[in-house]
């Protein structure tokens, strides 16, 4: 369906007789009754681990596996998201952690998948395709297979028991984000690239000026990517960080299960909301730049 | 395992795995002995004389075992969730205090993600000093090398009082060719556990000493009321497979022994299988027990949400009890396992701590295990709290005595003493043996196959894979 | 003149074009010699050996291999069963996360909330959609079967039927259409609104604007959401992991959970790894297909000029 784009012109305000108006009123109407018709059932049922999530956080333990589940409870227990962030571990400390692992790791992406998306989408060489496929190839190998290995290899290196696992590797690139920054520059025209050129752009100075102003949407996308996928991360802090103070946020919710099925489900879901609220903050922000950019194509008719 | 699939399945089916894995955790595996004849595990879990006030001396008492006059860290890994975390943090700082030349760090991780890092930490040859073990990885990883025997340490220590005072039974999980490389702190069998307040409404009295499963039987029939109540909660559905519970009172075994080494099944067997459509037909045709559809539809399970009357209940399942059953704490207590046609029998498991193949100070680490395991630390740790049914018979009334226990507690003890049995199998094959069975009986129990059928595809699977055993 | 002065220079142009392509992957480059390649190279190594991870790695040949093929029957199932959840769950998901892209991009009030909303499944716990799942898929009080009640319908029982668990996990894997419609919403920015105009003014109607403008213009990214969700449906592990284990029966065992029996709850690590790279070499076929097909449908814009230049 087409992006309505209030700068083009030939949707500027045209005068409408009366009757005409009343029609497009009515048209609009429609759309927006089927739009919603639409979106609100799977709205719904995506809200529902949410809700079930927020019922079960503010429970007293021995409400939790009431039967018919009571959605609403009562009376709520609020101290069940100070006692999960603040009693038994330091949610400050791990939030701080996976702050700084986080913001590492979006830029080191955004800088390093750019780079290399460029070189794949623009670039010429007689390894190029083969090179693409081994970057794709990457991700066609389960990592159970991988994990050990990499292990044994970060531990000769020395660098467990620090963020260096976790934070170094986004400076070389990821494929998903690779690939999908590839496709991305592979839309955009040529001509803008030869312009650049006639002016006197070097290589990189067209991605600078060119390919990444028009990639917005895109550029966006990989943020916001990188920063959930970052902070839900929940493998690599495991294996590879040892002491508490180093933990991140996923990891350290995880240890309100305990042993044999044992799970403080209401400390869990409190806390797993707290952590779930800025994601749902940064997406929701960052909407704006995937979803409003306009791409000016520079180009007219 | 049995531990690690009740987990798993509750992470994703909070719903019918808590119910599912308090029955499941009951079940106890074939007996021990290698005679397959369906005699009393008679010389098994009888104690050869009740616990005496065995002198263990107060760890401060105790001159630190050998350790070097430097400053020593010890690297410990735990499966403590964080609510119990502070309390082995507690038991830390009071050992440092009383041994100023060892300092200890400790790392905390759920219990199925500890099995899955202690291999890698393994290959990396990086494991930690002092390791928490569950039954069903222990013969594994003994036999791969990951522990070091600990019977030096075992033959001279008099004050540690192994094996005397210890449950027997468990040791078996922790020996191999003869030595042992880990030692129990928790171990507990399947018993009955029942809702007090269906039993009183119902006006039915409580399940008594001596009963047969036909009598348990009668009991659920009475106390079921279709959709609503149901009489029994527990079948061997999976992630249990603790099948002796449930097969051994008929008289069968689920797996050979020879030699304290697991070599093959003996699951297919008539008495197996009248057990097993016993079972099953407590759901199919009596229908007292609530479906693998009613098992998954309540979140936690229908025993759980105060909606069942007996349900199998593991010595670790109370504080879960506790905790989150919607009966209320003091509303339900425990019965011995019932009686079969042929004998009384349960299983039973349990995980326990070692010291590890790559550690650097094996004896700092001794130092401390000998305190953690001491009466005294058992009390401290799981005793009082009630998280755990002790390894030491001594420490044993501390953990009855806990205001986790139920009323008749003292259930628990009467089974260890007469008739639980480890819940085979338990050797390095183990995993893979467990998964076969899984998959056969579930479909027995859900009214997919036969029994007949389905033990027969478990020892045609699992008789292969035993038989690695034998290979060295 | 360009060339003339690349010649001046001592380097042809697609020399120093090569060079350029280099600097420019050189992070991603290193990082794969440093990080990614060592432990590829292992792992397909390993699949030679015997390894139990505690232990020493014991070389084996081609054991692993032979096994997995000839004497090994829930590999065969597992690669049925993942076949099969490719097989359905992408075409769905795909067609699905487009359809779910261009709702979320109607200019409607309160669109962004409801984008946030769609998001969420990507992002929330795994507990709570677990529990959402057994909610729905209860044969007796679910959502699912309450909805064919209406229509008449008796439901299957889903999770807890052999022959409806896979069906059900296929449709658990449509949840999560946020992340394809996060792409294919940026994908859908791309496109020049003048293309649109000047179709209205030649007079197309809306299923024409999509058939001739919008899909063509949004094929490299559905492409890209076509691949990688393929690779990912191949690998399939976390609700298996989580909610059946396999079961009932062998119904929904499927290859990455095989897999991971193997490695860690087995402790056979080098049989794992030879299925590893089997798997492997089947995505990788697959995957070369996919792009070789691709030049039939997916449309660059940039495309236009892949001609090699002097």
């Amino acid at each position: 369906m087409r992006t309505s784009s209030p700068a083009s012109p030939s949707l500027a305000v045209r005068p409408y007789a009366p009757a005409r108006r009343r029609g497009v009123w009515l048209r609009k109407a429609a759309r927006y009754v089927i739009a919603y018709a639409l979106i609100v059932p799977g709205a719904l049922i995506f809200l529902f681990p949410l809700l079930w999530m927020v019922s079960t956080a503010l429970k007293e333990p021995n409400q939790i596996f009431v039967y018919p589940p009571q959605w609403i409870p009562n009376p709520p227990r609020w101290a069940n998201f100070i006692e999960g962030w603040t009693k038994y571990l330091p949610f400050d400390i791990f939030l701080r952690n996976t702050l700084i692992i986080t913001a590492n790791n979006v830029i080191g992406n955004l800088v390093s998948c750019s780079l290399a998306a460029y070189g794949f989408a623009r670039l010429r060489s007689r390894a190029r395709d083969f090179l693409f496929i081994l970057v794709l190839a990457t991700m066609m190998v389960p990592n159970e297979v991988t994990m050990v290995p990499t292990y044994i290899l970060f531990t000769h290196l020395g660098w467990v028991n620090t963020f260096l696992p976790l934070m170094v590797p986004a400076w070389f690139g990821w494929p998903f984000f690779i690939f999908l920054l590839r496709q991305f520059f592979m839309t955009i025209p040529y001509e803008l690239d030869d312009a650049a050129r006639i002016d006197g752009c070097s290589t990189w100075g067209i991605l600078w000026r060119i390919i990444l102003p028009l990639s917005k949407p895109a550029l966006a996308a990989v943020a916001v990517f990188a920063f959930i996928g970052n902070w839900n991360n929940f493998l690599g802090p495991l294996i590879y960080l040892r002491d508490k103070e180093k933990l991140t946020l996923a990891v350290g919710l995880n240890q309100f299960r305990g042993q044999f099925g044992y799970v403080d489900f209401h400390l869990l879901m409190a806390v797993s909301l707290l952590v779930l609220l800025p994601i749902l903050v940064v997406f929701y922000v960052a909407q704006r730049f995937f979803i409003q950019g306009i791409v000016l194509t520079g180009i007219k008719g | 395992m049995y531990y690690a699939l009740s987990r798993r399945r509750l992470i994703g089916l909070s719903v019918a795995t808590a119910g599912g894995l308090l029955l499941a955790s009951c079940a106890p595996a074939a007996a021990p002995t290698p005679t397959p004849a369906p005699a009393k595990p008679a010389e098994a879990p009888k104690p050869a004389a009740q616990p005496k006030a065995a002198p263990t001396p107060t760890p401060a008492a105790q001159p630190a075992a050998k350790t070097e006059g430097q400053v020593v860290e010890l690297q410990m890994a735990f499966t403590w969730e964080a609510a119990f975390q502070p309390v082995q943090e507690e038991f830390n700082k009071k050992f440092m205090e009383r041994h100023p030349n060892i300092r200890i760090k400790s790392t905390y991780n759920t219990w199925a993600d500890h099995n899955r890092i202690v291999p890698t930490w393994a290959a990396a040859k990086t494991l930690p000093d002092v390791i928490y073990v569950h039954g069903a990885y222990i013969q594994p990883w003994i036999k791969l090398g990951a522990f070091r025997s600990l019977e030096p340490y075992l033959k001279q220590d008099r004050e540690f009082d192994f094996p005397n005072d210890f449950w027997p039974e468990p040791l078996k999980l922790y020996r191999y060719k003869g030595e042992h490389y880990a030692i129990p702190y928790d171990h507990g069998p399947l018993i009955l556990g029942y809702n007090k307040k269906i039993f009183d409404e119902a006006k039915v009295p409580y399940p008594k000493e001596n009963m047969t499963f036909e009598e348990l039987l009668d009991l659920a029939r009475r106390l079921t009321k279709p959709g609503q109540q149901w009489g029994f909660q527990g079948l061997p559905i999976s992630p249990n497979v603790f099948l002796i519970t449930w097969t051994g009172g008929w008289g069968g075994e689920v797996i050979k022994v020879e030699n304290d080494v697991e070599v093959g099944t003996l699951i297919n067997d008539p008495r197996n299988i009248e057990a097993l459509e016993w079972w099953a037909a407590m759901l199919h045709k009596h229908k007292v027990a609530p479906s693998p559809a009613e098992m998954q539809a309540i979140q936690g399970g229908p025993w759980l949400a105060g909606r069942v009357a007996m349900a199998t209940t593991a010595s670790w399942n109370t504080p879960t009890y506790n905790k989150f059953g919607a009966f209320g704490k003091g509303n339900w207590d425990v019965a011995p396992w019932p009686k079969g046609p042929a004998r009384q029998i349960t299983g039973s498991f349990g995980s326990g701590f070692g010291i590890t193949r790559d550690s650097k100070y094996p004896d700092a680490a001794w130092t401390y295990l000998r305190e953690y395991l001491s009466k005294e630390g058992q009390e401290f740790m799981w005793g009082r709290t009630g998280r755990g049914s002790v390894s030491r018979k001594s420490a044993y009334q501390s953990w009855m005595d806990s205001p986790e226990a139920p009323p008749s507690v003292k259930y628990f003890k009467e089974a260890m003493e007469k008739y639980a049995v480890i819940g085979r199998p338990i050797s390095a094959v183990a995993n893979r043996v467990i998964d076969i069975i899984n998959r056969e009986i579930d479909q027995v129990m859900n009214g997919q196959k036969s029994a007949k059928d389905a033990v027969a595809e478990i020892q045609r699977q699992a008789d292969p894979i035993l038989a690695e055993n034998l290979k060295e | 003149m360009e060339g003339q002065r690349a010649r001046r220079r001592g380097l042809s142009l697609s020399a120093r074009e090569e060079i350029e392509f280099f600097l420019a992957i050189s992070p991603w480059l290193i990082g794969f010699l440093l990080f990614t390649g060592g432990p590829i190279l292992a792992s397909i190594l390993l699949s030679f050996t015997e390894w139990s991870v505690i232990d020493v790695p014991r070389l084996v040949g081609l054991k692993n291999y032979l096994d997995l093929i000839t004497n090994d029957q829930l590999f065969w199932i597992a690669l049925v069963n993942t076949i099969y959840y490719v097989g359905v769950s992408v075409p769905l998901g795909v067609i699905l996360s487009i359809l779910v892209a261009l709702l979320m991009n109607q200019k409607v009030p309160g669109i962004a909330v409801f984008r946030t909303i769609y998001y969420l499944p990507s992002v929330t716990s795994g507990v709570a959609v677990a529990i959402l799942w057994i909610w729905i898929f209860n044969p007796e009080v679910g959502l699912l079967n309450a909805l064919l009640k209406m229509v008449g319908i008796k439901g299957p029982g889903w999770l807890l039927d052999p022959a409806w668990a896979m069906p059900a996990l296929i449709l658990m894997s449509l949840w999560n259409v946020g992340g394809n419609m996060v792409v294919l919403l940026a994908g859908l920015q791309g496109i020049p609104e003048h293309l649109y105009e000047a179709a209205r003014i030649d007079g197309a109607n809306r299923w024409q604007e999509f058939r001739h403008i919008t899909l063509p213009m949004l094929s490299p990214v559905i492409f890209f959401v076509l691949v990688v969700s393929t690779i990912a449906a191949f690998q399939i592990f976390t609700n298996v992991y989580v909610m059946t284990r396999g079961g009932p029966g062998t119904a929904t065992l499927v290859y990455v959970f095989y897999l991971y029996q193997n490695a860690f709850e087995y402790l056979r690590m080098g049989y794992a790894s030879a299925m590893a790279w089997i798997l492997f070499l089947i995505i990788l076929g697959l995957t070369i297909l996919q792009f070789w097909a691709s030049r039939r449908w997916v449309y660059y814009e940039a495309g236009l000029r892949e001609v090699r230049r002097p």
